[in-house]
């Protein structure tokens, strides 16, 4: 298959995380010595554009790792990931707002994260806004915000920074049942077109959404295939 | 490549502009806090120690701010900037963005509140007709001696704050370095007092050399010597270079340690 259809390529990745007990300290470094722990062993995948992949595995099997390798924000320790567009995540929704600030003013710091340009986040201010049905607040600071309006603002700039990739977590709890409602319909259109990674413990959810499914355990992929075959294989180990 | 460019540009702008719009919220003065801050600095600064030190210099509070409002600078932006990639922990696991703007756009916040320093402190110099810096030769010594600080400050905040994510010790070792480069630097004593044969240590500090270019294109005061400062200027941009590439190879693995 040529590089051009394909969304996501990763080769021979592993990742080595050195475990830490305490706070790293320079007298600590120089006397003990590092244990080793290797999050991701050999993983190879192709993902194509436009596929639903579902990803799932038990705590501590590597997901999030494999997740912040494609996202760019921790490297692989030996691999290659090569990513063909735009990642975005829906994981961190509220990181990065500062506040003291406006919520206008936080739409284009995190727009600007995001990796949207200014002027793209000037064009889609409204929409942005619009969608997180915030108009009356855009002007107050952030720490007036409740817990789900910060939510509802991040979210809304995820999916407007018009990602190729999307990276779901399962916690998509943002806002009330009507806006949850309102983000899920946003989401399936995401389905139709874009390329979406879905990291879920709820099975019934990945066979619903993800035709294909990886089953990640102790940093190897231990089977990937068909989600129906994944996830039986998948039961039969945990039952 | 230009692209990127121009989103990091864009980044290092919000950022800054974040960093000092964020500091005068809920200030019923707002950004009037920007000038009052550096003239009541100065004046009580001003005041204390002329009383205390004098090195029989004339104007001894004009030499004490051409050395105390940069040195601020300095001394806050590496305060600061060392622990920042610690603390902005949550940034860095959100997205892929370029790490440097964290530290860098808290070097530039400061470098403009200096930039505001300067310019009240050229205001009392014009009217208090002390034209000494006007003059177009010492005005441009001026101008580059404040690009090499920036350059420094940059470079060196970029190696302790990448360095204090491996090594949290490195931010209480800076603290400490803060305060006795304080007094290793002519800031409160003119170079001139240190004798011929030490002055050459003194010049092994490549922030000594931007103090005393401070001191001759603004007051007048003190020597220039031309070739020390070229060496000096030098490794400043050497320690800049030596920073970028040292924060651009660690920052790959910052989330892995926060």
């Amino acid at each position: 298959m040529s590089n051009q259809q394909l969304a996501i390529k990763i080769e021979n990745l592993s990742k080595k995380y050195i475990l830490h007990h305490e706070k790293p300290t320079l007298v600590e470094s120089f006397l003990k010595k590092k244990e080793e722990l290797w999050a991701l062993k050999n993983i190879n995948l192709e993902i194509k554009k436009g596929e639903k992949l579902g990803i799932i595995g038990p705590n501590g099997a590597g997901k999030s790792t494999l997740l912040k390798i494609i996202c760019g924000i921790t490297t692989p320790t030996t691999g290659t990931v090569n990513t063909n567009g735009r990642v975005a995540s829906l994981i961190e929704l509220t990181a990065g707002f500062h506040p003291d600030l406006t919520g206008e003013e936080n739409i284009y710091v995190n727009g600007l994260l995001l990796g949207m340009s200014r002027k793209e986040i000037k064009n889609k201010f409204k929409a942005i806004v619009n969608f997180s049905e915030l108009w009356h607040f855009i002007d107050s600071p952030f720490y007036t915000y409740s817990g789900g309006m910060m939510l509802r603002l991040g979210f809304s700039i995820a999916i407007h920074s018009d990602p190729d990739i999307l990276i779901v977590d399962e916690v998509l709890a943002a806002g009330d049942q009507a806006f949850q409602e309102k983000c899920q319909e946003r989401i399936k259109e995401f389905f139709k077109e874009k390329t979406i990674l879905f990291v879920s413990h709820n099975l019934r959810m990945i066979k619903l959404l993800c035709p294909k499914a990886i089953w990640l355990d102790k940093g190897r992929i231990r089977s990937s295939g068909e989600t129906k075959k994944v996830v039986k294989e998948y039961l039969a180990k945990y039952k | 490549m230009k692209l990127e460019m121009k989103h990091f540009g864009e980044l290092l702008f919000a950022f800054t502009q974040k960093e000092i719009k964020a500091r005068y919220k809920n200030a019923v003065l707002g950004f009037l806090w920007m000038f009052l801050n550096p003239v009541i600095q100065m004046l009580v600064m001003g005041f204390v120690f002329s009383l205390i030190f004098r090195f029989g210099i004339k104007d001894y509070y004009l030499f004490l701010f051409t050395g105390l409002l940069p040195w601020n600078f300095f001394a806050l932006s590496l305060n600061k900037a060392t622990p920042s990639i610690v603390y902005e922990r949550s940034l860095i696991q959100k997205s892929s963005f370029p790490r440097e703007v964290i530290p860098l756009s808290i070097v530039l916040s400061n470098f403009f509140h200096l930039l505001i320093s300067l310019v009240l402190l050229l205001i009392f110099l014009g009217v208090t007709g002390k034209w000494q810096i006007f003059y177009p030769i010492n005005f441009l010594l001026f101008v580059i001696s404040l690009i090499f600080l920036l350059i420094f400050t940059a470079g060196f905040s970029l190696i302790t704050s990448s360095l204090n994510v491996f090594w949290r010790d490195v931010n209480f070792f800076t603290q400490a370095l803060v305060l006795i480069w304080f007094y290793a630097t002519p800031i409160l004593y003119p170079i001139l007092v240190i004798p011929d044969r030490l002055r050459t240590i003194f010049y092994l500090n490549p922030l000594s050399g931007i103090f005393v270019s401070f001191q001759k294109a603004i007051i007048n005061h003190g020597e220039f010597p031309f070739k020390i400062l070229l060496i000096q200027f030098l490794i400043i941009i050497f320690i800049f270079t030596f920073g970028i590439n040292l924060f651009k190879n660690r920052a790959k693995y910052f989330s892995d340690w926060l």
